[in-house]
């Protein structure tokens, strides 16, 4: 069942597009990745689907609702956390969980006490004396303490630290145990490949690629490096789908696209003695998406 | 690194004269344009001397109008009438405006954590504020600049070039001396709200003791202890002394400085007075948006009704003495002009209430500056992304802010009764809250005319809504002194406000601008649900 489903769904502020003809699904109980480097439109899609911006193109769904219409309806099952928490700076941070949980109407109070101790947050504290990652946290309890269906994520740890982060992780996963649905948004590539089945990768307003990460993989650049052991090495460049050729020391290294045949019959012909291949990382995967290939070799 | 003019240093104060001359060039237009025709209307309104002679007597040596306008000189004369019309008035304007600037170039980006990545470049906090405190004094600079050349080109035939001149410099020095105090709010306050609402009650404080000092003879001496009394005593146009706006330039720098020197003093995002940072949880209100909005509110409702309610207990007890002397010599000419056809204590009374309507209505344009800034930051965003609903929270935000209004006139209410009580008023407490109730409805429109502003053009909202305010209360400053076209004047909110209780409240019109008031509020709300939420 999809919980998120959007068709076409467009965005333009002024004369500048934000947001280009996004198809998206995201069924009950995925954690589902959404990546993009700054200003690509992640947040727009958010507000889009939180119904706090008009669409003005397409249509979105969530949890079987308009965001605009059904707001109220839809907001009854859904948390966010928003990736810099904008809070009232005179509420203590045990005032402001009182408050959003009576506005939620829904709330775990054993759970909400759990993650206050989870994320060691001083609730007595006022907001303005808290520095921008209590703040984070405070937002994070927030949302998490309702035990909504669907958890709208924001770059949600942004300002955490590495403990907070681990702690944020094993919540995501006890959430999915739980049955959640959970959107994330993020920047940090190690939370998602941690944590998402399925991924997808914004640019510039456009989705360029949507799937799991081993889908992506399979249809992505594998690095591929051989060693001769002091053997004359043979010249790839002109096996189909290599790229990023260089030689150093009696060893190869290389991209490829596509079917790796025709490279391993050559390297087999030449004598390799050593073989290694490594499938890319999910920040490999992100920049070739972006064209900005770090080894300067040239953009898929 | 060098004292002054580093080259991040110049590029602030730059952005911050970017960020201001707007405003200072709006004052100087609209001091001109108030002086020009207030010149214009005297020699039209009063052509030969005789009428001079009388409208000089009727008004000159009463306690009552000199404590609330400032003390008059010269009347039979275009500059003495012009002094008396002007100067005060404008100043205040100004004072408001310049408050306001340095609150929110020093402190509101602070708040909001833009100052932070500013601090973290080649720049220290003391030079950043040394800076941003030049791009304020240059903002100031060419809002003096307009209003000397404006009223020389303007006024210059009538007064004199070079006193024309030296009015500019007297309505440029009371903005002087406020920028000094807001630069020293932002300091010692713990917010931009707060440091504003310490400058404004600094500025009220001063205010009261010019109205002390002018209420009695006996107590002129105390003109010196207000930057407002300066003001008198500078005397521009009849008198002209050069020690009072000395006085100002002084006080002005000395607060620059000050707040120089307070800055190594503080936390960046804290007062020099920082508030507990730890507190007891008191959820009693916080079960919904309405009851948010009204812990919200009760800040804003007290500090006006301890302005309004001190406001109110000066007006009762200085009302009789002014009464006394309008029957010796019948200010009724002026009277006239503002519609009061009576004398007394009921007169006096109507045109303090007049401030009191003024003072709700400034109330109304903070009360939808507020709910801007609920969205602005962001902060609105953690109940809409729950169940509530838009209109819901607007309306809640809406009858809070009416409450607050209300509760500003009845503070007025309550001290002149009080105080009546004392001062022998003689006029009922039944009399006291009708006007009261009479000085809501402007407000109420105010509120109704901010919250469309904020649902169509929420940028914009916040300056349209002051404007609004400011647009009347100029138009009824004009209007006094020159012959309007009626259409003109009922364009100012408060043209259609009956002095009460000097004449009986026009309730007809009370009630056709609280029925506009809620037509555009709910309007207003209903086209708020429709729109993107925008940022800052």
């Amino acid at each position: 069942m999809a919980v998120v489903r959007t068709v076409g769904l467009s965005k333009t502020f002024g004369t500048s597009p934000a947001l280009v003809d996004l198809d998206l699904e995201v069924t009950a109980g995925e954690v589902f990745g959404y990546l993009g480097p700054n200003g690509s439109g992640k947040t727009t899609t958010i507000r889009l689907l939180l119904g706090l911006l008009r669409p003005t193109g397409g249509t979105a769904r969530v949890l079987g609702g308009d965001p605009q219409r059904d707001a109220v309806a839809i907001h009854r099952r859904l948390a966010y956390v928003p990736g810099e928490a904008a809070l009232w700076p005179g509420l203590t941070g045990a005032e402001t969980l009182h408050l959003l949980g009576r506005v939620h109407g829904r709330v775990d109070d054993a759970y909400r006490d759990e993650l206050v101790e989870r994320f060691e947050l001083d609730p007595s504290k006022r907001v303005r004396a808290y520095s921008k990652g209590n703040r984070q946290k405070l937002a994070l309890v927030a949302a998490l303490m309702s035990r909504a269906e669907l958890l709208v994520l924001d770059e949600p740890t942004a300002g955490l630290d590495p403990l907070m982060e681990r702690e944020f992780r094993q919540c995501v996963r006890q959430a999915q145990a739980r049955g959640q649905t959970v959107f994330l948004s993020s920047h940090v590539l190690a939370e998602v490949e941690a944590l998402c089945g399925r991924v997808a990768i914004l640019r510039q307003g456009r989705l360029v690629e949507v799937g799991t990460l081993d889908q992506m993989r399979l249809h992505s650049t594998l690095t591929v490096e051989a060693s001769f052991d002091g053997r004359p090495v043979p010249d790839l460049g002109g096996v189909p789908g290599v790229s990023g050729l260089s030689v150093e020391a009696g060893t190869v290294r290389c991209r490829v696209d596509g079917p790796v045949a025709p490279l391993l019959s050559l390297l087999g012909a030449a004598g390799a003695t050593r073989l290694v291949s490594r499938e890319p990382t999910l920040e490999e995967l992100f920049l070739t998406y972006y064209g900005q290939d770090r080894d300067g070799g040239s953009p898929r | 690194m060098t004292r002054w003019g580093s080259r991040p240093q110049r590029s602030l104060a730059a952005w911050t004269l970017r960020r201001t001359w707007r405003g200072g060039a709006a004052i100087a237009a609209a001091g001109v344009v108030v002086t020009v025709t207030a010149v214009v209307g005297y020699v039209a309104a009063y052509p030969d001397p005789a009428d001079r002679l009388t409208l000089a007597s009727s008004i000159g040596a009463n306690p009552g109008l000199t404590a609330l306008f400032g003390e008059t000189r010269a009347l039979e004369t275009v500059a003495g009438f012009t002094e008396w019309r002007v100067v005060l008035i404008l100043a205040l304007v100004g004072g408001v405006w310049a408050l306001f600037a340095a609150t929110r170039v020093l402190r509101g980006d602070e708040d909001a954590g833009r100052t932070e990545v500013l601090l973290a470049g080649p720049v220290t906090r003391s030079g950043a504020v040394r800076a941003v405190l030049g791009g304020l004094a240059a903002a100031l600079g060419l809002m003096t600049a307009g209003l000397v050349v404006g009223l020389v080109i303007g006024t210059g035939g009538d007064l004199g070039a070079g006193r024309a001149a030296l009015l500019g410099l007297t309505l440029a020095a009371l903005p002087a001396v406020m920028l000094g105090v807001g630069a020293v709010t932002s300091q010692v306050a713990a917010t931009r709200r707060r440091a504003t609402a310490t400058g404004a009650a600094v500025l009220g404080l001063w205010y009261v003791l010019r109205v002390v000092a002018d209420s009695s003879l006996d107590v002129r001496w105390v003109r010196w202890t207000t930057p407002l009394g300066w003001l008198e005593l500078a005397a521009p146009l009849t008198a002209p002394k050069t020690l009072p706006l000395l006085l100002c330039v002084a006080l002005a720098l000395g607060l620059g400085l000050l707040a120089v020197l307070l800055v190594p003093r503080r936390d960046v995002g804290a007062g020099v007075l920082a508030g507990r940072d730890s507190a007891r949880a008191r959820t009693g209100l916080l079960g919904g948006p309405l009851g948010l909005a009204v812990r919200l509110g009760r800040g804003p409702a007290a500090s006006w009704a301890l302005g309004l309610g001190l406001f109110g207990l000066l007006v009762g007890l200085v009302a009789r003495t002014a009464a006394d002397a309008m029957a010796e010599s019948t200010g009724e000419e002026l009277l006239g002009q503002l519609g009061i056809g009576d004398t007394g204590t009921r007169a006096y009374t109507g045109v303090s209430f007049v401030f009191v309507t003024l003072a709700v209505a400034v109330a109304a344009a903070g009360q939808v500056t507020a709910t801007r800034e609920e969205e602005a930051s962001g902060r609105v965003d953690n109940l809409l992304v729950r169940p509530v609903d838009r209109v819901r929270w607007m309306a809640g935000r809406l009858l809070v802010a009416a409450a607050v209004l209300v509760v500003a006139a009845a503070a007025a209410v309550v001290g002149t009764w009080v105080a009546g009580r004392v001062g022998s008023l003689g006029i009922g407490a039944w009399d006291l809250a009708e006007a009261g109730a009479n000085a809501v409805p402007a407000g109420v429109f105010v509120l109704g005319a901010g919250t469309l502003a904020h649902a169509v053009v929420p940028r914009a909202a916040v300056v349209l809504t002051y404007g609004l305010v400011t647009w009347s209360f100029l138009l009824e400053i004009v209007g006094a002194a020159v012959d309007l076209p009626s259409w003109l004047l009922g364009l100012s909110v408060l043209h259609h406000v009956t002095p009460a209780p000097a004449v009986d409240p026009d309730w007809r019109a009370a009630a056709v601008l609280t029925l506009l008031g809620g037509g555009l509020a709910l309007s207003g709300s209903l086209l708020f649900r429709g729109r993107d939420l925008v940022s800052a």
